[in-house]
């Protein structure tokens, strides 16, 4: 297999996550394509390892892993949070949080 | 003429791309995360396809046992009102542009050849490879026994209304 392959699809998968992240208003959303672009973080770092051999990207991989983790649970904390408040999950009004 | 590993590739790597993009399609959170489950869960294939059935293994419990359900039962469970999803019409340009110039210093770029790594040659990952399918099949029938859960608790508490009212 040609190894610019695996990099290419990582960096596609990013794509799509950054582009996520710009095209949406509800934050909800905007950690779930968060949470894509950490998987073509995973992905590019296996690709890596696969082809280099290097041994320090496995703890790489599982601050990724944590990263993510904790990016839900903060998620969920708002999400109940605003639910709760009846406050907008439009991050354009986010504003309105402060009253 | 296309070897079979790219061929494979290729299918994994289409199916990971659509269901990236489906998460945003999706007008219900609840599709949405299903979608970006499905996401994980390829990913973990592709770790498996280059030879790391350990990172496979961990992929399935950390992403899909942890956070999959957390998004499950802490956001999308609730249900959303007034959910405003992605805008198409930009999301898919913005990707492909963004795609484009991130790839474009790997132009002329030259790449190893597959080494052996730690995991390889431990002799673990070969032992547990024949073990990585039981993990895909009791990862299936636990996602749709939480999913199953999660549609009970909203009939039920449909009913419940219904009885109220």
């Amino acid at each position: 297999m040609i190894p610019i392959l695996v990099i290419l699809l990582a960096m596609l998968v990013f794509a799509i996550g950054a582009a996520g992240v710009v095209s949406s208003k509800h934050f909800v959303m905007i950690i779930l394509s968060m949470e894509v672009m950490l998987v073509a973080a995973t992905l590019l770092a296996v690709g890596f390892f696969y082809y280099y051999a290097n041994g320090q990207i496995v703890l790489l991989l599982f601050a990724i892993w944590a990263i993510a983790a904790v990016e839900v649970i903060a998620l969920i904390a708002f999400y109940q949070y605003m639910l709760k408040e009846e406050s907008t999950m439009d991050i354009t009004n986010l504003s309105g949080l402060r009253d | 003429m296309v070897s079979p590993d790219t061929l494979v590739f290729g299918i994994i790597a289409v199916l990971e791309v659509f269901a990236a993009y489906s998460i945003f399609f999706f007008k219900n959170l609840m599709h949405s995360a299903i979608a970006l489950t499905s996401v994980f869960a390829i990913n973990s294939l592709m770790f498996a396809f280059l030879s790391q059935p350990l990172l496979a293994a961990f992929q399935i419990f950390i992403m899909i046992g942890g956070i999959s359900v957390y998004i499950f039962v802490g956001v999308a469970a609730p249900g959303l009102a007034r959910f405003k999803h992605a805008r198409i019409n930009i999301l898919i340009p913005l990707s492909i542009v963004m795609f484009a110039v991130l790839s474009y210093p790997l132009i002329s770029i030259m790449f190893a050849s597959p080494a052996s790594n730690v995991l390889q040659s431990s002799g673990i990952a070969g032992t547990f490879s024949s073990w990585l399918p039981v993990f895909y099949i009791i990862m299936l029938l636990l996602f749709a026994v939480s999913l199953g859960a999660i549609l009970l608790i909203k009939m039920a508490k449909v009913h419940h209304h219904g009885a109220d009212k």
